[in-house]
């Protein structure tokens, strides 16, 4: 070994002092060392732009045959081949990119034999992709396919000959301490590398793909694989707002939050604050408190339904049995309420939903004030005893004030959660998302984006950011008021 | 209430000033005061246990509802005063959920009655079964691998990129679900379980869960391992999970409860009935009888009470875990 070193250290120097092309390299491995990530970069860049180009060229019937097509019902012959590519290459893109982030950005410069190798797979990887897609569509190779191939390559290469030289002037070094601690570093992002690639597809495309659908009037998958071309602006938007479906459904969702949000959070407040000054049977209490978190939100609103629901009849035949919920409040002198049948009215239909609601969301809200609570340090408790604060001033001065980051906790857990309302409703009326023969009445912002999904992505896009940007926006609020208010 | 502050307010100005006399009237208010003060207490703890027993059975009496329906006949159920107790117990619509009942073959249950129609629960449940475990098995091996490299490992860009993860929690989901609808059609995952299993198998929130419990454990250890040749695997296997076992059963409890709720993804990727899982078979389910064109309430509340009862023994037995795992989360599954 030692023979090895002593041989090989002065043909190290010798190299250092040779001149021409060879000594350049050497006296600049540094920079060179970058190349493979940086072309790996710009590859993946490339790769990742490579779907939405057709689309800004305008191309698409042809773009149907290369590189968009997602085919979402395509089954047959060539196209359902065509998707296949489209998303390899997305999926590699995103790998280059990670990797050159890595290795190029957030590294020194200084690399290891095997982060030249990973680049070397990827860059091949990368490039055999390329060709495949030029050997699959023959003739119709699109512009990016020649591009891909081409800087596939290079890189290739340009990874082949740095692995090569790399390889070369590490064994004229002792460097093993160094080359295992780059080892280690490598070895992090391979344990990173299932949860990432899953990311990267299921993830990171989205945030993509949703920006660039809701960007093309009605995208419809389907039509696209069919050769269809579509118009490039903010229609879908346009559409989305003014379609009176969607102002019913926002409506919907801006109701309900609105009201179970605070009830549920005052009546959460009220049982943590009663559960929190009992000894005896607290336990037994909180676990039925929780209950109603560990069951499906669908199953339990078929039980509402069944229990609001009158039996028989119809709007003007007498039913057969009223239900439990009229018995009960028949019981205490009321008169009954079409609650949820045919012709009832909205805020009949509302108040289950409120009432639901209300009952599904009580657990958490009780589990983290509860748990809020109980680390309340008890000497305010005492100190306020002393003075002999009375029990509401307690409730108001000390609780509320040390509970508020609590507090601000679940209202914005609960904001967010209300403007994504739907199984609920569906637990309760069914697919129809309303009363029999009025479907959709009861429909939110999450039902007009699933209604949309399979026939105009486009629209369902649209809605689906205008969603994110109504949550965005309040939960901002929120945390700007709790930032006012809640004592930290 | 008020009358207790002004009582103690007035004895408390004249303690200030400090005369033997005043000490004396003051001790005697504040025995006099803790008297009431031990009235309204008490008082108050009644009102609370009213308070509370009313909200337990607002809590408990769907499920209530649920369970005794379920034993009910059809025409008990629709008695224009619905019984608070079956007046007699019927099996038949548990039986009807798995196998078909011939008309006739029970008593009680009238000639051309059918109990759930086209209902295959054993099937649902085997198909959701099976979604929960692989999914929780893969899940758990992603979010160990990566919380152990962002807990333990060094590399550049490690907060960077996290911080990026952590991120993503804040796009709703629906935001995913139309371009992964998309995706899993291309990949031809439509009605597999491939696609009901992989997209969800990374969740940002149980490797967050994990790191911050793997970074917990003394760095010291790991040295420690380290200096003894153990390679990053072992020290992973032997010492990190047994330790954050806690968290990982967390985990693998609100991994399997969202397998056993999901409804949305399921109905959107799987609607065979070879790979439909159960809230969805649950829901699509008419159980409209056929002979009266009415809905078989009764046979529906048993599909629900065999669907809830899995959770509520799974809740009795891991009650701690899952507390533990909601608090921190805010999502459910």
């Amino acid at each position: 070994m030692k023979d090895l070193e002593n041989s090989l250290s002065p043909s190290g120097g010798e190299e250092q002092r040779e001149s021409g092309a060879k000594g350049f390299i050497v006296r600049h491995a540094e920079i060179f060392r970058l190349l493979p990530a940086a072309v790996c970069g710009l590859l993946g860049i490339v790769l990742l732009l490579a779907p939405l180009a057709p689309m800004l060229s305008g191309d698409f019937t042809q773009a149907g045959n290369n590189f968009t097509g997602y085919s979402v019902f395509g089954s047959t012959g060539r196209q359902a081949g065509v998707t296949v590519p489209v998303v390899l290459i997305v999926v590699l893109g995103v790998l280059c990119v990670l990797f050159a982030a890595a290795a190029g950005i957030f590294r020194k410069i200084r690399s290891s034999i095997w982060c030249d190798a990973v680049a070397c797979l990827f860059t091949v990887t990368a490039f055999a992709t390329g060709l495949g897609q030029a050997l699959w569509f023959g003739s119709s190779v699109g512009v990016f396919s020649v591009l891909c191939l081409v800087i596939g390559l290079i890189a290739a290469a340009a990874a082949v000959g740095e692995t090569v030289l790399h390889a070369r002037l590490l064994s004229t070094r002792d460097d093993k301490t160094e080359w295992k601690a780059q080892y280690n570093h490598w070895k992090a992002w391979i344990y990173l590398l299932p949860a990432l690639v899953i990311l990267a597809i299921f993830t990171l495309w989205p945030i993509f793909n949703t920006l660039r659908m809701s960007m093309l009037k009605d995208y419809d998958g389907l039509a696209q694989i069919g050769g269809e071309t579509f118009e490039f602006g903010f229609a879908n938007f346009a559409a989305v707002a003014s379609y009176s479906k969607f102002l019913t459904c926002l409506g919907n969702t801006m109701l309900l939050t609105v009201i179970t949000v605070p009830i549920s959070t005052m009546l959460a407040l009220l049982i943590a604050v009663g559960l929190n000054s009992i000894k005896f049977l607290r336990k037994t209490f909180q676990t039925i408190f929780f209950l109603p978190y560990v069951t499906n939100g669908i199953a339990i609103g078929m039980v509402f339904m069944a229990m609001f629901q009158m039996i028989g009849g119809g709007p003007t035949t007498e039913p057969i049995s009223i239900g439990i919920i009229n018995n009960i409040i028949k019981a205490f002198g009321g008169k009954a309420i079409n609650w949820v049948n045919a012709g009832s009215s909205y805020w009949a239909n509302m108040s289950v939903l409120i009432i639901y609601i209300v009952w599904n969301a009580l657990p958490f809200k009780i589990l983290v004030l509860l748990g809020g609570l109980q680390s309340v340090n008890k000497q305010y408790y005492d100190a306020a005893k002393v003075d002999g604060a009375s029990r509401s001033r307690i409730f108001w001065r000390i609780t509320v004030p040390l509970l508020s980051p609590m507090i601000a906790y679940v209202v914005i857990t609960g904001f967010i959660g209300g403007f994504k309302e739907y199984t609920s409703i569906v637990g309760i009326f069914g697919d129809s998302m309303g009363p029999v023969g009025d479907k959709g009445k009861l429909n939110t912002m999450v039902g007009f984006i699933y209604d949309n999904i399979d026939q105009n992505q486009g629209r369902a896009s649209a809605a689906a950011l205008i969603l994110f940007a109504i949550i965005f926006v309040v939960t901002m609020i929120n945390l700007y008021v709790s930032k006012k208010k809640v004592h930290y | 209430m008020d009358e207790e502050v002004k009582i103690t307010e007035t004895t408390e100005t004249p303690a200030g000033t400090g005369s033997a006399a005043d000490k004396v009237m003051k001790a005697k208010d504040i025995r006099s005061v803790s008297k009431k003060q031990v009235v309204t207490k008490i008082l108050v703890q009644i009102g609370l246990y009213v308070f509370l027993t009313a909200v337990a059975i607002a809590v408990l009496f769907p499920f209530y509802w649920m369970l005794i329906s379920s034993f009910k006949t059809i025409d008990e159920y629709n008695a224009t005063v619905p019984t608070l107790w079956p007046k007699q117990f019927v099996w038949y619509n548990y039986r009807g959920l798995f196998v078909d009942i011939l008309p006739g073959e029970v008593p009680g249950l009238e000639e051309g009655m059918e109990v759930a129609g086209e209902l295959n629960l054993g099937r649902l449940f085997f198909n959701t079964c099976l979604v929960g475990i692989v999914s929780t098995i893969l899940s758990l091996i992603v979010t160990v691998l990566s919380a152990y490299a962002f807990a333990r490992l060094e590399f550049k860009g490690k907060n960077l990129l996290f911080g990026a993860l952590l991120a993503t929690m804040m796009i709703p989901g629906e935001l995913f679900t139309i371009t992964n609808y998309v995706t899993v059609s291309d990949f031809g995952w439509l009605n597999t379980f491939t696609a009901l299993i992989v997209p969800f198998l990374v969740s940002v929130f149980y490797i967050y869960l994990l790191r911050q419990n793997f970074l917990q454990i003394p760095n010291e250890l790991y040295l420690a391992a380290k200096v003894d040749g153990t390679s990053d695997l072992k020290y992973l296997w032997k010492v990190m999970i047994p330790l954050s076992a806690p968290t990982l059963i967390s985990i693998t409890i609100l991994k399997m409860m969202g397998a056993w709720n999901s409804y949305i993804w399921p109905r959107l990727v799987a609607n065979d009935t070879m790979h439909m899982l159960i809230t969805v078979g649950l829901r699509g389910t008419g159980f409209v009888d056929a002979a009266t064109n009415m809905v078989n309430y009764p046979a529906q509340m048993a599909a629900v009470v065999l669907v809830t009862l899995p959770l509520l023994l799974v809740f009795m037995f891991f009650r701690k875990y899952i507390m533990r795992g909601v608090s921190r989360s805010g999502i459910k599954g």
